[in-house]
């Protein structure tokens, strides 16, 4: 979707502020909502498509003013609400039992089946490759155009790239396509492209971008093919 | 919500302690470090890294969620390696842990991209105008991550040695290595 989670090469947001000696988690409740995140995968709520669009549909002035675990935060409840896993009102009700009693914490709690299920999930999956039975349409070093219309939902056709003209520079087989993935309409496998656009292609021809190349990850159906000449043209436009 | 999912059965405290003992100390650039220093003393090792990082880090015991397929990117005299996912958060966890919260921050995610050199010299990185730079936006299930170049002077180092001047910006491409002693980057 159009929308703000969108960043590649949106101005206006200053220096990156890195913090000395960060830690992994910057309060226990960050800790306990990514596991969250993993037990209520595990539990079948979401696949990382579907959390991914959760997160996007978050308020767009919100998601720029909070932080990350909060974008997560803002998903697992979007969708534990309304999957019925968990009452809006209930929820409600809870949070507010904890704002007025704001010593009391949840007490300890032990399921050895949840944390073996979530041990084999950290070890890893068969991730999102699948085999599928027909031909990748393009092979390294052909030229292609990404499909300019925006998306109404997921996607992972980045906007900075959208119309753009690259050339092919790796191929990784058939994936999981996000965009059915995220709403629940099959896996639909197709063919993905580590897809090389110049600095120059991308962004106006100065010296912010020189001699610079963005790479990214672009599905089949995200591509049409661009004879050469038109390349040539479109790169000269920049 | 933590207190519903726990009266649900779909969480638990012991479930959070798992993941703090994985990510807050097992998981973290230590082990991608122990990935590059031996690459930068095993020619063949670094052959099998790059033709396929996810074997190549098996290998070392290393793997795991977020790093199922794992491309990892030399950097050289003539090109630089800098990775980024501008649509959310990629990172590769096995071998670099979770990421610092400038990874997922809008500034890094929106401008890398766009002015690589700047961002950069922001982490104190100055990338020569004749060094290509490639930045790597991981919008699909791969996970890169840059396999540094090795510091003059350090012929003589172990393998700890060298795993020691392994920092996790050097592996996401906004540091080098460290030198020996002098820089402290």
């Amino acid at each position: 979707m159009h929308g703000v989670h969108d960043l590649g090469g949106v101005e206006g947001f200053g220096p990156v502020v890195q913090e000395p000696d960060e830690p992994v988690f910057h309060d226990d409740w960050e800790r306990v909502v990514f596991t969250m995140v993993q037990t209520l995968a595990i539990h079948g709520l979401f696949v990382s498509d579907k959390f991914r669009y959760g997160v996007e549909q978050m308020p767009a002035v919100r998601y720029l003013t909070s932080t990350y675990y909060e974008h997560w935060l803002f998903s697992l409840t979007k969708h534990a609400i309304d999957a019925g896993i968990v009452d809006a009102d209930e929820l409600a009700d809870r949070t507010r039992y904890y704002r007025e009693h704001p010593d009391e914490v949840v007490p300890p709690s032990s399921r050895p089946e949840l944390v073996d299920r979530l041990r084999l999930m950290i070890e890893g999956d068969e991730g999102s490759r699948r085999e599928v039975t027909g031909e990748a349409r393009f092979a390294v070093g052909d030229v292609v155009r990404v499909l300019d219309h925006a998306s109404v939902t997921h996607t992972r056709r980045a906007r900075y790239v959208r119309g753009r003209v690259g050339t092919v520079l790796l191929t990784h087989g058939a994936h999981v396509f996000p965009d059915t993935s995220a709403l629940e309409m099959g896996e639909d496998p197709e063919f993905v492209y580590a897809v090389e656009f110049l600095g120059d292609v991308l962004w106006q021809s100065d010296d912010r971008s020189a001699n610079s190349r963005v790479i990214i990850d672009l599905w089949e159906s995200y591509l049409e093919p661009v004879d050469h000449a038109t390349t040539e043209r479109s790169r000269s436009v920049g | 919500m933590e207190s519903l999912l726990v009266e649900k059965g779909l969480l638990s405290s012991d479930a959070v302690d798992l993941v703090s003992a994985v990510y807050e100390n097992a998981v973290g650039p230590k082990l991608g470090a122990k990935v590059v220093a031996r690459a930068w003393t095993d020619p063949d090792f670094k052959a099998r890294l790059l033709a396929d990082g996810t074997a190549a880090c098996r290998e070392l015991g290393i793997s795991g969620m977020q790093g199922e397929e794992m491309i990892v990117l030399e950097n050289t005299d003539d090109v630089h390696n800098m990775i980024v996912c501008t649509l959310c958060s990629c990172y590769p966890w096995p071998v670099l842990g979770l990421p610092p919260n400038w990874y997922k921050d809008p500034a890094y995610r929106s401008r890398v991209v766009r002015e690589p050199r700047r961002v950069a010299a922001e982490f104190g990185l100055e990338l020569p105008m004749e060094v290509e730079i490639r930045v790597w936006d991981s919008s699909a299930e791969l996970r890169y991550w840059v396999l540094p170049q090795r510091p003059a002077g350090t012929d003589g180092l172990s393998e700890d040695e060298l795993a020691a001047l392994v920092t996790r910006d050097s592996m996401v491409g906004v540091a080098q290595a460290l030198a020996t002693s002098s820089r402290s980057t």
